[in-house]
């Protein structure tokens, strides 16, 4: 010992005490005053972050309403475009007059006789390479396969041909016209009146529609 | 126009300091002393700041709460450029009690037990209720004969005036008797000129302190009923004026006859002074006159003391005295007295002499009064090689 010290350790110790228990405190305030920054800050960037998922969603929103709208309006285009396509078909029909014409040529010297005739508009599948878009035909794309339509002319005919021959050829001239795709007898029967035979038949000939449209 | 104080201030930042020391704080009778030193690069004890504060009311009201202390404690720490608030101070000398105690150790016990023994026979009181401490003197290995000093203060004194200071914003490093301060002013001022044995003469106004150390060594601290009021009430009772005009004349004109009178070193007592032109002798003479009864009895107390060091001290007589407090402010005292005990006296009138550097010198000499000698001592622990 050197140096006369009237502090008592006690004291020292208390003093002590009390400035670890300052610090402590200083400390303590500095850790909650470091976290309610850091609670508020991250308190901003999650009300920031919500904002943002908010405008986002409204955006997603949108966005959906207006892929569902879209597919409502193709929807409507490929039902618009369709019977745009039928309705464009149907005005544009064959010609009747060519029609007459081609099967005037094919019943020339040939022994038949029409008890009715009937055009009917059919809707016939057609490939797709095949077709040119002249009104004729409807094309309806998709994702997954494409789909032609084409408003076909089929003309019923049915009559009364003096007998199986004759029938045939009528059917062999008609299928010489250009105009003239297809012709098929769907039915033939026997008819005998007054000793005179003779074959009913029904006839259905398909209009070339190439051949109208070059 | 440059403030004496930022110039202080700025004074004080050119100084290259490597060591900072604590503030010593004092607080005297009438102002409130605090000195910081600090070690500079060149390894001398330098003169960081200092300022002495006459008190606004009274001491006791300053001490009686923080309240009242901190604001100034703060204002002064601030304007005078303190560095810290970690403080060194000493109780005030009426609430410590200084004894040398004489004790056997014994080989079964420490000192620390052996002094508390010792000092149980000679105080009648509970011991537990004091802060003790103890500084040893001297030991006799052959007997196992100890002396040492003793301090004992009131707990709750210590612990009140702890407490006052802390809650004033300080931190108290160290709270030290006065005469360990005065032992280290002494020790660092004169270890130069190799004086043996030094009795340090601290006048207070009721009661005066005779310190006598060796050295680096504090030997034993002694109380006198030899106080400053009294010699003043008495000479104004004699010369029939106020204690205030008493006093004005006596630090007016002093006790110093003729020119060449003393044959102690006086320090302040220089008699080619302006002032010293319009000074009447017949009136110092006669001051003199009434004070020599009660100076004779100062005379009585310090010889015994004298004989008294001789002898706790193997014979060595005390070779310098030294004056601090009120009286070393008046003129031919050290004169007097140096002339009647046939010892070199000084009056320690600027304490801060030895630490100012020579840009601070003068701003620093005109803040310095002998008050600042105990905050002084205080603020040299750590800072001198003597402990």
């Amino acid at each position: 010992m050197s140096e006369i010290d009237l502090i008592p350790t006690v004291y020292r110790e208390h003093v002590w005490r009390l400035h670890a228990l300052k610090l402590f405190g200083f400390i303590i305030l500095c850790v909650f005053i470091v976290v309610s920054v850091a609670y508020g800050a991250l308190e901003h960037v999650k009300n920031e972050t919500n904002l943002e998922i908010i405008k986002l969603s409204k955006i997603k929103e949108i966005t959906s309403q207006q892929r569902d709208n879209l597919r409502l309006l193709r929807g409507e285009k490929k039902e618009l475009i369709y019977q745009w396509a039928l309705l464009s078909g149907l005005r544009s029909a064959v010609d009747a007059e060519d029609l007459f014409v081609a099967i005037d040529v094919a019943i020339q010297d040939v022994d038949i006789w029409f008890t009715s005739m009937k055009f009917q508009r059919t809707e016939i599948e057609v490939e797709e390479e095949n077709l040119v878009n002249t009104g004729y035909f409807l094309i309806v794309t998709s994702d997954q396969e494409k789909q032609s339509l084409a408003i076909g002319t089929k003309m019923l005919i049915s009559g009364q041909a003096s007998n199986h021959s004759t029938l045939s050829s009528f059917v062999n001239n008609l299928l010489d016209q250009s105009e003239i795709l297809d012709a098929k007898v769907l039915e033939t029967s026997s008819n005998k009146r007054n000793k005179t035979k003779s074959v009913n038949f029904n006839l259905a000939i398909t209009v070339n529609l190439e051949n109208k449209i070059s | 126009m440059i403030s004496l104080q930022s110039f202080s201030r700025r004074v004080q930042t050119s100084v290259p300091w490597t060591e900072t020391g604590l503030i010593g704080v004092d607080f005297s009778i009438d102002n409130i002393n605090l000195v910081q030193l600090g070690t500079m690069i060149n390894g001398k004890v330098g003169l960081r700041s200092c300022c002495s504060i006459k008190y606004e009311k009274s001491r006791e009201e300053l001490l009686s709460s923080p309240k009242n202390l901190r604001p100034i404690l703060h204002q002064v720490i601030k304007e005078h450029g303190f560095k810290g608030k970690n403080i060194i101070s000493s109780m005030p000398s009426s609430d410590v009690r200084i004894y040398s105690i004489n004790y056997t150790k014994s080989k079964n016990s420490d000192d620390s037990e052996s002094i508390l023994q010792a000092l149980q026979g000679r105080i009648d009181e509970d011991l537990s209720q004091y802060v003790i401490d103890y500084l040893p003197v001297r030991s006799d290995d052959k007997h196992g004969e100890q002396l040492a000093l003793v301090a004992l203060v009131k707990q709750d004194l210590v612990i009140s005036y702890l407490e006052l200071l802390r809650n004033s914003g300080l931190h108290v490093e160290a709270l030290e008797i006065r005469p360990a301060a005065i032992k280290r002013l002494v020790y660092s001022i004169h270890q130069k000129q190799n004086y043996q044995n030094v009795l340090v003469i601290n006048f207070g106004n009721d009661k005066s302190y005779l310190t006598v150390t060796s050295g680096r060594r504090l030997l034993f601290d002694h109380q006198i009923n030899f106080g400053v009021k009294a010699l003043v009430e008495k000479m104004s009772n004699v010369l029939e004026m106020p204690h205030e005009a008493t006093l004005g004349l006596m630090h007016k004109h002093g006790f110093e006859i003729g020119n060449g009178s003393s044959s102690g070193s006086g320090s302040d007592s220089n008699s080619s002074s302006p002032q010293s032109t319009y000074i009447d002798e017949d009136v110092t003479k006669t001051l003199l006159d009434i004070a020599k009864p009660i100076f004779s009895e100062l005379i009585d107390e310090i010889n015994r003391i004298l004989i008294f060091a001789a002898s706790e001290n193997q014979g060595e007589s005390i070779t310098n005295i030294f004056l601090l407090g009120s009286l070393a402010h008046i003129k031919g005292v050290d004169d007097y007295l140096d002339k009647k005990l046939n010892i070199s006296v000084q009056s320690l009138s600027d304490p801060l002499a030895s630490f100012r550097n020579a840009s601070s010198q003068e701003i620093f000499e005109e803040m310095s009064t002998p008050d600042m000698a105990i905050a002084t001592g205080l603020a040299l622990k750590g800072l001198v090689n003597n402990e």
